[in-house]
């Protein structure tokens, strides 16, 4: 079991492990230098899945994910359903692992066959699945430190080289190049449905939706400030055909003349909070699969899964290039379909379903 | 089991063909009161305090029943002897056992029954001075063999009627006594009962020191790191009770188990808590900046020079560079080979008597290591990084957790010679995961840390003034859950 306090670092790791290294060039390409406003904008899909999700599982007495999408859509439908969603949390689980092992191999282990790097992070998924969600809450409260102390060193090591100039004039790309940079980020946000299936791992759940929103703020704030500090030191053109904006940034921090080059040790705390994301999503397919299909002991799936995804992961995406292509393209839209628009339905579905359901009560 | 008969040549031939060859067990035959009834003692010559026995039981009983017409084994325990610790036996299984646990057993003839009484005196080592846990301040008692003494060691320092004392014997072949001992008012009832549990179903046939209790007391444990604490100090013992532990004193043993145990409390010692908090939470927070570089540094340094060199500091890198011209082996290996050769070192120096062990130590780091050092095999930063992880290791107060550290250490090691920083992230979380995911007793180990209790955090990186005393943790007093 875990304590909502947990459950709220999961999710500022969730978010901000992918938005750290990614949302900066995406985002500015276009909404210009109002970028550091985008997240502002992108974590509202955040909120409202929160939201949803927390007022269904309240509402239908916490349930399980697909005891919940049992009540609403009936048994065919709900086990139908919840397939699709293991497929979308598998897909994001190797998306998430390919895009890991493509920043590995392009900063730190250039010759190392993919396989190798691979295997070696699946290996860890496994680990951390098989040790459970308690231990993974635990991991988190301990190397959650790691999150503001990367934004301080990142925007106190470029203090000096900051541009003003960079922000002037300001939004030059107007509110609507703010939303425009905020959509693909948006499915980021969105990946917080991810908790719906840890919420039966609550302890309690007294002031759930107060500490997620305060999370998903956390991450807009420190992800803004990121924002600030490329724009004020790349500028908005360099920083949107930077794929790694934030890492690049790195390479420009240094302390006195003993501190320089820590490129590389930024990376250590990102491969372990990209490790539980990863994790976290191959934890839930995990979860869920034993559930529809009444596996006792899900320790069983963890291996074969591990090896389904090394492999796969291996085969979907051939090169870097076919990873933002697909992050640009297709992600967005298949992402915010089961993390928005589906969520949207069903919770719409239940606001009709209570509707008829209080007139037969007062009519009783 | 076997009853005793009214026969008092049956009985002794009952007990002499189970305890056949021992030709340690002496029978002394003499009469009772004005019939001659006939009685036996039976002891054991080396374990008994013979001017006891004399004064106590053969001499009273002789003397004071001569003028009894008849005598029996109720009359004799009421009445004539005037041992304190004595008790009546019925079953030969039972006086067999308390006669090789050194009870002097009184038979008389015409009584299906017979008394074991207490009369232990053989030679033991008095309490000294710890020399495994030193403390610069505080007691510097240490527990002995003695487990009678022990006990009493721990008396002396919790004077509370919620000490409670809790008597058993275990191991098949050795029948070794050993005592759980718990301030009832401070732990938690399933703790017992899971303690019990599991020494009860270990099926253990000899127990020689504590450490035999330890494995079944980690019971589907696997883990490098320590789980059950072992102290040899009655003042941490008691300093760990008070904090809802449960403590178990073995026969023969000078070191006493802990449990629950935490993570924290290998990097804690006695003086803590009775100097200045200032230079103590200074001290506490180094062990564990040490407890970071003894696993890291060695790791850490085989990926910066063989992986990463852009991470190296400008002014450092030709150094290390001009350094690594003609090493032949490559920075990994260096390290693994210099790493093994200093845990032989460190082997070979407990091993030996202490004054040449010291001088093994010495003399092989300095003389291997510059010669290494000569003679290109090895960087000079290498010999400095291994002694550096070395020293730092020596740091740790819990003999545990060092050995822990020395397995952690070679594991991401190898890690890391293998992915250079990546291996060295993944290593970390391998061990980060397999530490959180480590329960003692049901209690998290990595408790007050994660999951967080900010009450406890008052005692744990650092200690804070004022509540050194008074203050229980319920990370363990409590099992871990908010009252």
């Amino acid at each position: 079991m875990i304590s909502v306090k947990q459950l709220s670092m999961l999710t500022v790791v969730l978010i901000f492990s992918t938005v750290i290294l990614y949302l900066p060039s995406i985002s500015l390409k276009h909404s210009g230098n109002g970028g550091f406003l985008s997240p502002w904008v992108s974590m509202i899909v955040g909120m409202i899945v929160i939201l949803m999700m927390v007022t269904l599982f309240r509402a239908y007495h916490q349930p399980t994910f697909l005891t919940l999408l049992k009540n609403l859509l009936g048994q065919p439908l709900g086990i139908i359903v919840s397939f699709l969603y293991i497929f979308y949390f598998f897909n994001t689980g190797l998306y998430v692992l390919r895009e890991s092992i493509g920043i590995i191999r392009a900063t730190l282990l250039p010759k190392t066959p993919i396989l190798m790097i691979c295997f070696t992070i699946s290996f860890a998924y496994a680990f951390g699945i098989y040790n459970g969600i308690q231990a993974v809450a635990r991991f988190t409260q301990l190397i959650i430190g790691f999150v503001p102390i990367i934004v301080i060193i990142l925007f106190l090591g470029v203090l000096g080289k900051f541009h003003v100039s960079a922000f002037l004039p300001l939004l030059d790309e107007g509110f609507m190049g703010v939303i425009r940079g905020a959509y693909i980020p948006a499915s980021w946000f969105g990946e917080v449905i991810l908790l719906w299936l840890l919420f039966p791992y609550l302890r309690d759940n007294k002031q759930l939706i107060t500490h997620l929103l305060i999370s998903i703020l956390v991450v807009a704030f420190l992800v803004s400030i990121i924002m600030i500090a490329i724009i004020g030191l790349l500028g908005v053109t360099e920083a949107s055909r930077t794929e790694l904006a934030s890492y690049e940034v790195m390479r420009y921090v240094e302390f006195g003349d003993f501190l320089q080059h820590i490129d590389a040790l930024f990376l250590f705390p990102w491969i372990l909070l990209m490790v539980i994301k990863g994790l976290l999503f191959f934890f839930v397919t995990v979860d869920l699969f034993g559930e529809v299909f009444a596996i006792k002991n899900k320790a069983w799936t963890i291996l074969p899964l591990v090896i389904l995804s090394s492999v796969t992961s291996h085969w979907l995406f051939l090169d870097d290039f076919s990873i933002s292509q697909y992050l640009e393209i297709v992600w967005p839209m298949f992402a915010l379909f089961f993390e928005l628009i589906l969520p949207i339905l069903f919770f719409i579905l239940f606001l009709l379903r209570r509707s008829q359901r209080r007139p037969s009560i007062r009519s009783s | 089991m076997q009853q005793l008969t009214r026969s008092l040549n049956e009985n002794r031939m009952s007990i002499e063909t189970v305890l056949i060859h021992c030709e340690d067990v002496s029978y002394r035959h003499f009469s009772l009161g004005q019939q001659d009834q006939q009685a036996i003692l039976i002891f054991i010559t080396e374990l008994i305090k013979k001017d006891l026995l004399d004064a106590t039981i053969l001499r009273e009983c002789m003397a004071s029943t001569r003028c009894l017409h008849h005598i029996d084994i109720a009359l004799l325990k009421n009445s004539y002897i005037s041992s304190s610790d004595l008790v009546e036996r019925t079953h030969l299984e039972e006086i067999i056992d308390d006669l090789l646990a050194g009870n002097v057993i009184l038979i008389l003839d015409g009584d299906a029954s017979a008394l074991s009484m207490q009369a232990l005196g053989w030679e033991h080592r008095g309490v000294e001075k710890s020399e495994n846990e030193v403390s610069i301040r505080g007691s510097q008692q240490a527990f002995t063999e003695n487990l009678s003494n022990n006990i009493a060691l721990l008396r002396r320092f919790i004077r509370h009627p919620a000490l409670k004392v809790e008597k058993h014997t275990i191991g098949e072949m050795t029948k070794t006594p050993y005592v759980i001992l718990y301030l009832a008012n401070l732990i938690q009832p399933e703790l017992l009962e899971k303690i019990h549990q599991n020494l009860n179903s270990s099926q253990l046939d000899n127990v020689l020191d504590s450490g035999n209790l330890v494995e079944p007391l980690r019971k589907g444990v696997v883990s490098p790191f320590p789980i059950v604490n072992r102290t040899e100090r009655p003042d941490r013992a008691a300093a760990l009770m008070l904090e809802g532990r449960v403590i178990i004193l073995v026969d023969n043993s000078p070191v006493a188990l802990s449990m629950p145990s935490l993570f924290v409390e290998y990097l804690q010692v006695p003086e803590d808590y009775f100097e200045n908090f200032y230079l103590q939470s200074m001290i506490r927070l180094l062990r564990y900046v040490a407890l970071i570089l003894a696993i890291t540094i060695p790791s850490l340094y085989v990926s910066l020079v063989g992986y990463h060199h852009e991470l190296i500091p400008s002014s450092m890198l030709p150094s290390i560079m001009s350094q690594r011209k003609g090493i032949p082996l490559p920075t990994f290996v260096e390290v693994l080979i210099m790493e093994i050769l200093f845990e032989i070192l460190r082997e070979a120096g407990l091993r030996l008597p202490r004054p040449i062990g010291q001088t093994i130590s010495i003399v092989g780091a300095l003389v291997i290591g510059q010669a290494a050092v000569s003679a290109k095999l090895v960087m000079a930063t290498t010999v400095i990084v291994v002694a550096t992880t070395g020293i730092a290791s020596f740091t740790i107060p819990g003999y545990g957790l060092s050995s822990a550290v020395r397995i952690i250490r070679f594991f991401l090691l190898l890690l890391t010679g293998l992915l250079g920083l990546f291996g060295f992230c993944i290593g970390m979380f391998f061990i980060f995961m397999h530490l959180v995911s480590l329960e003692s007793y049901g209690i998290p180990y990595t408790g007050a840390l994660s999951p967080m209790v900010p009450a406890d955090l008052k005692d744990t990186l650092f200690r804070t003034p004022g509540q050194n005393q008074t203050h229980i943790p319920w990370s363990t007093s409590r099992g871990g859950k908010k009252p």
